[in-house]
């Protein structure tokens, strides 16, 4: 049983640690707001993009080998033809089947106090590095995915600063710049990228999205569905104006922006949430803490008084 | 008469959807219009006004490059880095933003990139002001809520 004194000062210290962890959760509260309605808003963007992409990779493919087939008739066979036109009309629908290494691009937070986020989000990472025989080159954006890629002597191919404002369009240019540039080189099979997914202010969950070469999220049940009507579209020609070289060199580094600004707004949503729930539990199990102790120390306090009482009393008698 | 599904999107927000019976937009072959049962088509959108008609009204949207795209079962999409209605266009901010763009032009040596850049922004910046001084007769925009109820 600890003495009065040493209660006095336990209720002190975790009245000052519920003052910082209500406040934590007032700030990240507003932030999470925010960040929600930022994500939740451009959602619309990045899927229609998303749906886009999906809609002409198969097909731009077939129109430019049509397209060439006219033109001059005798060049070597048909898979050849149709390699050397795609990477010719846009470098980014070329796969690498071939290659040798894949880039994960991951997105963690700054701060910790965010409960389980990265724990889950750099598990989901390590599951990818087990599962597959390449090489795995890491770019990360953020403290935390930083420092543990550090620890674990992973590859770092490049680390880019999360910023602690709101990101605009523009922040993103450098990544997807990065991204695009090491795609073009041949060396990657795919880049993936892992973020937390916003699904609710009291749920995120960890998301593995392939990049490039474009397909389908690996883990999104909603693209898994979606992908089947994309299918049966392949087979309607789009037309492209002027022509699908200038369409595509200049929607493909866009669509691929659309798509690292939104993880990078679900990322922050996601932290802001999960921080404020942890924030919020915190608060509360301070108070309950609070209260306990409380309890105890009056009725220390109570005991105290009433054996002072008794052994006054006692000593009365005594003297009578 | 079927009508055209349109959605305009910003990685902003939102900015209009509606069932149309046209659309014009700009782009980089000029301007185009899109009637219901178009064939699917992908275009590059450049900066300029995008008319969108739904029976007798009209909405005036001015945009700043991006892309549409034509989904076979009368759908129509555009995604646009940036559009704003017409009303919503701040006439003194844009004049301003022409007046720097072309100072820039004048005075800076600027390498081919940044000359580029700027020329794009005034470009943009004076299609969002030609729209807004087309419109500025009638600019009667909605209501917003603030001022409403006061006198």
């Amino acid at each position: 049983m600890p003495g009065i004194k040493e209660l006095k000062t336990r209720i002190k210290s975790i009245q000052g640690t519920r003052k910082v962890t209500r406040a934590m959760q007032l700030v990240s509260a507003a932030k999470m707001r925010k960040a929600q309605d930022a994500t939740l808003k451009s959602r619309t963007y990045s899927t229609l993009a998303w749906e886009l992409i999906l809609n002409l990779a198969g097909q731009a493919n077939a129109s430019v080998a049509e397209g060439l087939e006219a033109a001059d008739d005798n060049i070597l066979n048909e898979e050849d033809r149709r390699h050397s036109l795609m990477e010719q009309v846009a470098q980014l629908l070329t796969t690498f089947p071939d290659a040798k290494k894949i880039a994960i691009l991951i997105l963690s937070t700054n701060r910790g106090m965010v409960g389980g986020l990265n724990t889950n989000l750099l598990g989901e990472v390590e599951k990818i590095c087990k599962d597959t025989s390449l090489e795995v080159d890491m770019i990360t954006c953020g403290r935390k995915a930083r420092e543990w890629m550090v620890r674990g002597h992973k590859q770092i191919l490049a680390d880019f600063e999360k910023f602690d404002r709101s990101i605009t369009p523009q922040d993103i240019f450098p990544i997807a710049k990065l991204v695009r540039d090491i795609y073009n080189t041949g060396q990657y099979q795919k880049v993936l990228i892992v973020y937390n997914h916003f699904v609710s202010t009291l749920s995120q969950e960890p998301r593995v999205k392939q990049l490039l070469p474009f397909g389908r999220s690996l883990t999104d049940d909603r693209d898994a569905k979606s992908k089947q009507p994309a299918k049966d579209e392949q087979l309607t020609d789009y037309l492209f104006e002027p022509d699908p070289q200038a369409v595509l060199n200049h929607l493909l580094p866009r669509i691929i922006e659309s798509q690292i600004y939104q993880t990078i707004l679900e990322s922050e949503a996601s932290e802001q949430s999960a921080r404020m729930v942890m924030m919020k539990n915190a608060t509360e199990a301070a108070g309950d803490l609070i209260s306990d102790l409380t309890l105890t120390f009056n009725k220390l306090r109570q005991n105290k008084i009433t054996t002072e009482l008794a052994e006054i009393t006692a000593g009365k008698i005594a003297l009578e | 008469m079927n009508k055209i599904h349109f959605q305009l999107v910003t990685p902003e927000r939102t900015v209009l959807e509606e069932e149309l019976d046209s659309l014009s937009c700009p782009t980089e072959l000029g301007q185009i219009t899109i009637l219901p049962s178009h064939v699917p088509l992908v275009a590059t959108i450049t900066p300029g006004e995008l008319i969108a008609r739904a029976g007798e009204k009209e909405h005036s949207i001015a945009v700043s490059g991006g892309f549409v795209e034509i989904r076979p079962n009368n759908q129509v999409i555009v995604l646009a880095d940036a559009a704003e209605h017409y009303y919503e266009i701040d006439t003194k901010r844009a004049e301003e933003a022409v007046k720097r763009a072309q100072v820039a032009m004048k005075e800076k040596a600027m390498s081919a990139e940044e000359y580029a850049r700027v020329a794009a922004s005034l470009q943009q910046s004076l299609s969002r002001l030609n729209i807004a001084r087309k419109h500025s007769h009638r600019r009667t925009a909605p209501l917003s809520g603030e001022g409403v109820f006061k006198e």
